[in-house]
């Protein structure tokens, strides 16, 4: 069975990434809508860290367990 | 609503790209489906985190989500008592007492426990009426969410409806339990990210918290309450007349602490499913408790961006909650309209996604359910005794399909008949509040016999009808809302009269139970075994760490809630 950490790492590493781009490529408008700084870009970036986490989580626990993935 | 918003590319990619996670979890999932307990529970293999935060997400349809937001701008902090007095508690009862018995009993199914325990019979009821309510509950949610994608999108009720539904169907139908498992925890994980940048946001708008009690304090003293009444969870439940939800403290702690919730969390198999799934006893008793962690902090993702909302919209400066034709505020609409003016494209793809995403967790928890209960509880005792294990696996597939069907026929018969909505909010109270009753005597009290428990049910049930047909919360018309008999007692809000149903059902079923049972034979002690309390060994967490035992977890979880409730006192 699939360590469930590793579909969550892989769609939050996609959703942060579209958001940081998003965030990262229309900066203006971005911050004139939400209060004054780019959220899309912080919440990408944030989501990315949270990815990186589950992944590296995930990534952990199939070495010590051994080669069975 | 000031016409449907505008997605961008980006928002329709976050939206493709979870269809196409949740849709590839199933496709990746089938091949460990072999046996019907692969197909209904997981094989039983579930860690408990992972089990823990799909207890949680089935739970989180997008009713709780909308619904407690807009309990959030209605009621004010009050309403976190839904969570720390109603909810925690009661996960904790659970955890510690019931899983023993749900999971060493080796039942499949809430249902099942109770053949086990009483009798066929009281199995029968209970899985015919948690089957209806069931999908009528799958139906209802489904029904919402076409009604609100409609409104915030403009996009096709019907559309939106079977677009999901097909979803949720193809990846239960794949993966079974684990993939609706799977795609719960992705909801979970979705929803806190979807909807935190909503408080962030909200929170610096409005001024930080102490902003927020000033703004909530105005909203109070405007409708003619004590400044505090929207931003302290306590103070104000003396008596009806102190609080916008019109309760009092003792019908709030026995109705919605004790009887309603313990009756959902404790007995519903949409939830306890989640548990039994789990890949050992104490897994199974750490999953309510893994669940409790988010669940206290829910309130701040899902009850805060309702007060912020209220208050804003008192401050009148510029977000505003609609009105509805009336002339009445339309709270049910705080997420949506909050989500479309904080987020800009990208963030707002998400937080629509993470909506869509709370509807389809809560409606694969229902259909989960079903075809559990379907297969187990009704088909094979009542339909086909002895077929192969395959044939059941291909049945609960079958089911599966009928599950997502029939919720859709309920969702078009609520369109057409709106108060359907009402009629089934009352059946739930009427039939789980009796249910705790008879969970509580079948497991703690061995005398309890097969016809105690039947007639109980019956007689909580009626007495609930009653309760309800001989009272009227204040300003409601007699009929769907109550006094349908003869109004002999007013309530001063329908929240209120609800605990009282729930209270009086469960005390009814609880001394009837009693009664029949003491006045019938008791039950054979041998056939006990492992199913109450008192027959079944104490289980030896001797060489766990006690930091993991599940009292001990359940304390620290009661403690932390004791701290909330005190901070918001």
């Amino acid at each position: 069975m699939i360590d469930i950490r590793q579909p969550i790492g892989w769609l939050f590493a996609l959703l942060g990434m579209l958001l940081l781009i998003q965030g990262l490529g229309s900066a203006t408008a971005a911050a004139s809508r939400s209060v004054g700084f780019n959220v899309d870009a912080c919440w990408g970036a944030v989501m990315l860290v949270f990815a990186a986490t589950m992944l590296a989580l995930a990534w952990r626990q199939r070495r010590r367990a051994g080669t069975q993935g | 609503m000031n016409g449907t918003i505008q997605l961008g590319p980006i928002d329709w990619a976050i939206m493709a790209v979870y269809f196409a996670f949740v849709l590839g979890i199933g496709a990746v999932l089938r091949r460990g489906v072999r046996t019907s307990e692969d197909f209904f529970l997981s094989g039983r293999s579930i860690p408990a985190w992972v089990a823990g935060l799909a207890f949680m997400s089935a739970n989180l349809g997008a009713q709780e989500v909308i619904g407690m937001a807009a309990s959030g701008a209605k009621y004010g902090m009050i309403t976190s008592h839904f969570y720390w007095i109603g909810a925690i508690p009661a996960m904790v009862f659970l955890a510690v007492f019931m899983m023993p018995f749900y999971y060493g009993s080796r039942a499949r199914s809430v249902p099942e426990y109770l053949r086990l325990r009483f009798d066929e019979k009281t199995r029968g009821f209970n899985a015919i009426s948690f089957t209806l309510m069931t999908v009528m509950s799958s139906g209802i949610s489904m029904y919402a969410m076409g009604l609100l994608l409609n409104l915030l999108l403009g996009w096709d009720f019907s559309l939106s409806m079977w677009l999901c539904a097909v979803i949720v169907l193809a990846y239960i139908l794949l993966g079974g339990l684990t993939s609706a498992i799977y795609n719960e925890v992705l909801q979970f994980f979705l929803i806190v990210f979807g909807f935190a940048p909503l408080v962030f946001l909200g929170l610096h708008d409005i001024g930080g918290w102490s902003g927020l009690q000033a703004g909530l304090a105005k909203v109070a003293v405007a409708q003619g309450y004590a400044p505090g009444a929207w931003s302290q969870s306590w103070q104000h439940i003396g008596s009806t007349s102190e609080n916008p939800m019109g309760v009092e403290w003792f019908g709030l702690a026995m109705g919605l602490g004790f009887v309603l919730s313990f009756g959902y969390w404790c007995t519903d198999f949409l939830i306890v499913q989640r548990a039994m799934a789990a890949e050992s006893m104490s897994a199974a008793r750490r999953t309510p408790l893994v669940a409790t962690v988010p669940k206290m902090l829910f309130p701040f993702l899902v009850i805060l961006p309702g007060m912020i909302a209220i208050a804003l919209t008192q401050d009148g400066s510029g977000f505003a909650l609609p009105a509805k034709p009336d002339g009445s505020l339309n709270y049910d609409l705080v997420i949506p309209v909050m989500l479309v003016h904080y987020f800009p494209n990208g963030l707002l793809g998400l937080g629509l996604t993470a909506l869509i995403a709370s509807f389809m967790s809560g409606m694969a928890g229902n259909v989960t359910a079903f075809n559990t209960v379907w297969t187990n509880d009704i088909y094979r005792p009542y339909l086909n005794r002895s077929a192969s294990d395959a044939h059941y696996l291909w049945m609960g597939r079958l089911a599966t399909l009928a599950g997502v069907l029939l919720s859709l026929l309920a969702a078009y018969l609520v369109s057409a008949f709106n108060n359907i909505m009402d009629v089934l909010q009352l059946v739930f109270a009427f039939i789980n509040a009796p249910l705790f009753a008879t969970f509580l005597l079948g497991m703690f009290w061995r005398r309890a016999n097969g016809n105690g428990a039947f007639v109980g049910l019956l007689a909580g049930t009626v007495a609930a009808a009653l309760h309800h047909g001989l009272s009227l919360p204040a300003h409601a018309v007699a009929g769907i809302k109550g006094g349908w008999l003869a109004v002999t007692h007013v309530y001063a809000s329908e929240m209120a009269q609800n605990f009282w149903t729930a209270i009086f059902a469960w005390s009814t079923c609880m001394v009837i139970t009693i009664l029949v049972s003491l006045l019938g034979r008791a039950p054979d002690r041998s056939a006990l075994r492992g199913l109450v309390y008192s027959e079944t060994p104490r289980v030896d967490a001797g060489d766990e760490p006690a930091w993991r035992r599940p009292a001990v977890l359940g304390a620290l979880a009661l403690a932390a809630v004791l701290v909330l409730n005190l901070a918001f006192w």
